[in-house]
């Protein structure tokens, strides 16, 4: 026999160490600690990154309150100015709401939806990196408010209007919380469609939609309604930013003003609250159920509850936070009727809970006492809020601190302890470590009294408003406010008892076995400290968990696009406020990153492992791209919904509106109407000559859309320098006619060119023969979005060229 | 689809928009007529769009939800516009 060389040799120890890394579902490390967490598409790792984030988060929020709190102790205290304390209650609004509550519940959702329905991981890994980087950015942004001349944001965390306009706070901050958010809000859609297409399109067969565990159920509708709030708050901040930064008329006119902004905010906004509430109330439904020891009562109506109940009427209750803005009296009337239906979903899904538990042998671990904390906030904050849907009564109560508590036991009682109660719950799964249950205990109990302590009083200051930096001492307030401030100091310094539990689950706690609560739910399948495997079989119905398979490899490939374009598209934001320099810098890093993601699509450099069909019900002939795809067009639709809506309330409320034709070039605009309507054919043509294999038909097609669609784009900006040259010029700060038109069609215009580099592309993976008869679902995806884009022409023109 | 059916699809449109531009500005219709003929045309067109060019006439039922989701989106729209024209 042979000797066999040295090089033989380790090829044979290397194939057969990667045999026992297959074997033992280990993963051969291939990138360093920091780079694997900095490049991951991995949803678990993308899971613990927006934990640790939103902690970070919570950390600065937290100051912020700490600040307001100690400022109010005494009456005439002088810790902070008045414009201090402005940015303080503005940012720590903001922060605590939208960078660390709704992102802890994303958190979870990352981490245990694909193991609680079977996926290797999401739909679509890059997009997952691609939000967390928008969020974590945005948050930067956002705070580098603090560091720029006139300071931070300090118009609320409303934003209201015309308070966030130039005239009133002309400093920088104002301007980067809006693109802080507007990071924010792309970040949330992708993270939406995102999380909805893999739960819609793959859940491992067996895992029927009655199957589905609870805490994913949530999820879902969370991010239903994020989906479908977001692009009204979306096309708000852009009109916010664009009057801050051109000049536009949007929110200081009487035109569109504040009840504009109080709308797209709203509409947004009260959405908001069930998507920082649910994801808590999700995993306190499972934890409620584990430690009762028996299932959830009730399951269907909970669900009923949430799909027929709370998804709609989140949205139809969004004017009780403007019974005093001057809407009609019908409206108010029909805004507190659906108010106070709403609360029955809510008490729906209290009763369940309760129901559960009785009969049950409850055992009072801290998870447990962290959701009954949750839910006995959720029923204190839920009937006072019953009082502020009344249309009366939220008269006396707008704009005092009993709002203030309210909104506190709902957001911070509900959605904290019960976000809490599921760290307990699911972290000795991440790390495979047990907390101390004494400590764990004592976390509660101080947190529970300390944060009635800090809102519960509030109650009783009926007469205190509650946006006022000092007070005098005649006013009676001082020493309710000297105890809310000890209860306030104490929360916090409670939370560093989780601070330990954390640390202790992660590094030093005892080892705890793969299911250490004896959980029959399927994300507790399979090995702790498994966070590089998922288990993709068949779900079992008799075991509630998966079987039959074996620990298989979920990390998707690491990729930089997401963190490079995220990074550049921060800087160019920064640099907007700060520096031209850093404009341009983030602008190349941006394109570098766009240029990057394409490049990978292009050679396929990007591959996401194939996930085997499961169940698909409705939408068993559709793939999750497909459906993810369909997904964002419905985001968009409402966007362009929201914008056309704004633009049809701005004309009721202008009583003159110049004649479309004695401005623009009517027979120009035509013209070019017809070039894009028609690119919107031949970019059919060219997914029909893909179909039947034609390739040559394909890049000639498309190229024809291109040069269609390109001269639209030139005509259209020939179109804007005549206006702007016109005498008096038509321009965007010169009444709203212009704010309004440049606004439409810049934002139409943005999509023309994110069609075009769709179809450079197209057009070189075809030359490239990257498509064929059967491979070619990206075109098809590209004609659904090109004819989305016609679509909103065909109401843009007539709005605005024709009557 | 047929290319056929395509260009005919195509043809319509083009029509379609220059009828709306027909009736702005060459027919002396009162306001109010005239912007509700050129709403209804113009979600003729969306639709027309929609279910040829987004070929959601020919997938399978379920897909075809997604079309609620735009017709919300047209019947949005049209409710807006009836809206300021009672205005």
């Amino acid at each position: 026999m042979q000797p066999m060389s040295v090089e033989d040799r380790l090829d044979a120890i290397e194939k057969r160490l990667t045999d026992i890394e297959k074997h033992l579902g280990v993963r051969k490390p291939q990138a360093s600690w920091l780079k694997s967490w900095l490049l991951t598409t991995d949803h678990k790792q993308v899971g613990m990154l927006y934990f640790v984030t939103a902690f970070y988060f919570l950390f600065i929020g937290g100051i912020l309150a700490l600040l307001m709190r100690t400022q109010l102790a005494y009456p005439e205290s002088t810790l902070l100015t008045s414009a201090a304390y402005n940015q303080a209650v503005s940012m720590h609004g903001l922060i605590m709401v939208l960078w660390f509550l709704s992102p802890l519940g994303a958190a979870f959702a990352n981490y245990f939806v694909p193991l609680q329905i079977g996926a290797k991981d999401v739909a679509f890994p890059r997009f997952n990196a691609f939000s967390y980087w928008m969020y974590a950015f945005g948050g930067i942004v956002a705070l580098t408010g603090f560091f720029v001349p006139g300071g931070a944001a300090a118009a609320g965390w409303t934003n209201y209007a015309p308070l966030s306009s130039k005239l009133f706070l002309p400093g920088g901050g104002e301007t980067l919380i809006a693109l802080g958010l507007l990071m924010l809000w792309g970040s949330l859609t992708m993270g939406g469609v995102n999380l909805i297409a893999t739960i819609i399109s793959m859940r491992a067969p067996g895992m029927t939609w009655i199957k589905v565990p609870t805490f994913t159920w949530f999820t879902l509708v969370t991010q239903l309604l994020l989906l479908f709030s977001v692009p009204s708050i979306f096309s708000g901040t852009l009109a916010l930013i664009v009057d801050r930064s051109l000049g536009s008329l949007f929110f200081v006119s009487s035109g569109g003003s504040s009840i504009l902004w109080d709308h797209m905010w709203w509409f947004f906004g009260h959405p908001e609250v069930y998507v920082v509430i649910l994801p808590g109330l999700g995993a306190a439904a499972e934890i409620i159920s584990v430690f009762s020891g028996r299932p959830l009562y009730a399951k269907k109506a909970i669900l009923l509850s949430l799909i027929f109940g709370m998804l709609p009427f989140s949205f139809a209750i969004y004017g009780h936070h403007m019974f005093l803005t001057g809407i009609n009296a019908l409206e108010r009337e029909i805004f507190t009727v659906n108010t106070e239906i709403n609360t029955l979903p809510s008490g729906m899904i209290v009763l369940c809970f309760a129901a559960t538990m009785i009969g049950g042998a409850v055992k009072f671990k801290t998870p447990m006492l962290m959701a009954l904390g949750s839910i006995a906030t959720f029923v204190i904050g839920g009937v006072s809020g019953v009082f502020d849907s009344s249309l009366f009564l939220d008269v006396q109560f707008r704009g005092t601190y009993q709002v203030v508590s309210h909104f506190h036991y709902i957001m911070v009682g509900t959605a904290e302890f019960a976000l809490f109660g599921a760290i307990y719950y699911w972290m000795p799964k991440w790390t495979g470590r047990m907390y101390n249950e004494a400590v764990g205990k004592l976390h509660f109990v101080l947190s529970f009294v300390f944060f009635n302590i800090l809102f519960f009083p509030m109650n009783f200051l009926l007469d205190m408003p509650r946006r006022i930096y000092t007070y005098a001492p005649a006013t009676g307030w001082g020493p309710l406010n000297y105890i809310e401030t000890i209860g306030a100091w104490g929360f916090a310094l409670a939370q560093i008892l989780l601070l330990y539990v954390m640390i202790e689950m992660a590094t030093f706690g005892k080892r705890c076995g793969r299911n250490p609560w004896g959980v029959n739910s399927p994300e507790w399948t399979g090995d702790v400290e498994s966070y590089v495997n998922n288990y993709p079989a068949v779900y079992s119905t008799a075991s509630s968990s998966f079987d039959g398979g074996e620990p298989v490899h979920s990390l998707t490939p690491l990729n930089s696009s997401p963190l490079v374009i995220s990074a550049g598209l921060a800087m160019a934001f920064m640099g907007l406020v700060v520096s031209l320099p850093l404009l341009l810098v983030g602008i190349v890093v941006g394109v570098w990153g766009i240029a990057t993601w394409f490049r990978d699509d292009l050679y396929g450099l990007f591959k996401v492992p194939e996930e085997p069909i499961g169940e698909r019900w409705p939408f068993n002939q559709m793939s999750h791209v497909r459906v993810g795809v369909w997904l964002a067009l419905a985001g968009e639709m409402i966007l362009f919904t929201a914008i056309i809506g704004s633009y049809l309330f701005i004309r009721e409320n202008v009583p003159i509106w110049p004649l479309p034709a004695s401005i623009h070039n009517i027979r120009l605009a035509t013209f070019n109407t017809l070039l894009l309507f028609s690119s919107g054919m031949t970019a059919f043509l060219a997914l029909h000559s893909i179909r039947n294999g034609n390739r040559n038909g394909l890049v000639g097609w498309l190229g024809a859309t291109f040069a269609l669609a390109g001269s639209f784009l030139s005509i259209k900006i020939i179109e804007w320098f005549q206006l702007l040259s016109m005498n008096p010029p038509f321009t965007i700060a010169s009444g709203l006619p212009g704010s309004t038109y440049y606004f439409m069609t810049g934002i139409h215009a943005v999509h023309i060119m994110v069609g075009l580099a769709f179809m450079v592309f197209l057009i070189t993976k075809g030359i490239h023969n990257g498509f064929s008869k059967t491979n070619h679902d990206a075109v098809t995806y590209f004609t659904l979005y090109w004819a989305f884009v016609d679509i909103v022409w065909v109401f843009l023109f007539p709005l605005l060229y024709l009557i | 689809m047929r290319v056929g059916s395509m260009i005919a699809v195509w043809v319509y449109i083009v029509l379609a928009t220059v009828l709306e531009v027909i009736v702005s500005y060459v027919f002396p219709f009162s306001w109010a007529l005239r912007d509700t003929a050129i709403g209804l045309i113009a979600i003729s067109v969306a639709a027309a769009i929609v279910l040829f060019y987004m070929e959601l006439k020919y997938q399978p039922r379920w897909e075809s939800l997604f079309l609620v989701i735009t017709l919300f989106f047209v019947g949005d729209l049209l409710m807006i516009w009836t809206a300021s024209l009672v205005h």
